[in-house]
């Protein structure tokens, strides 16, 4: 039967083993708990600024987190950018990070776009402006 | 799968992608004078954490991820499967 520490590291972060809770449940006399897997966080966001002074989002981005292992994904589908970070704070700011470098380096390859990343850039344009 | 920075650096030197490091390293794949995809990862060694959106970027299947990183899928077939795809103009 599994002790409380061990109850509490499948509890905290990590994929339950439910052989070992069934056990817990079967051998103790306290009322079932539920299991808290990982870090709750929102399945989707709008994303309104990207932390980057040089540019304003006038229409906010979709943002969908998800987790991979031990990491926090979030991604901007339409345009196919992902941040990533041990929690949705981290992940947001890497995805805000990587979405004004991806604007910027689009606008210096404008002229140059292949057909996808030129639906990119349409799709960044509607949504970033640059501040005067 | 999981691809090491060392492996998605012999990938970038392998096919030639046009770099630039910021935080991360950028890189982008371009043939006939356009950009065609691009992708990034963070600095560092070891296992990426971003294994699933460098081949979503990259326009690639988790087969055609798994024959470029181990070096049997070469620039020319690369350009072959964004042809494929729409993503490059046919030959004239």
């Amino acid at each position: 039967m599994p002790d409380t520490a061990q109850f509490e590291q499948l509890r905290i972060g990590t994929q339950p083993d439910e052989e070992e809770v069934a056990a817990y449940r079967r051998h103790t006399s306290e009322l079932a708990i539920p299991v808290i897997v990982g870090v709750p966080f929102p399945a989707e966001m709008r994303l309104g600024a990207l932390r980057d002074g040089r540019l304003r989002v006038v229409q906010p981005f979709r943002v969908r987190f998800s987790s991979e292992g031990p990491q926090v994904i979030a991604e901007a589908p339409e345009v196919e950018e992902f941040g990533f970070g041990s929690n949705p704070s981290e992940a947001l700011t890497d995805l805000q990070r990587a979405l004004a470098a991806l604007y910027l380096s689009l606008d210096e390859e404008e002229q140059r776009l292949g057909p996808d990343l030129a639906r990119v850039w349409h799709i960044l344009q509607r949504k970033i402006s640059r501040r005067r | 799968m999981t691809i090491k920075a060392q492996e998605f650096d012999r990938l970038v030197e392998k096919w030639g992608l046009r770099t630039r490091k910021t935080g991360d390293l950028h890189a982008w794949f371009e043939h006939d004078g356009k950009v065609i995809t691009r992708t990034r990862r963070s600095m560092g060694s070891g296992d990426l954490p971003m294994q699933h959106s460098i081949r979503q970027q990259l326009k690639l299947n988790d087969e055609q991820m798994r024959a470029a990183i181990d070096c049997s899928l070469t620039r020319s077939g690369y350009v072959e499967i964004l042809r494929a795809k729409g993503l490059i103009d046919p030959p004239p």
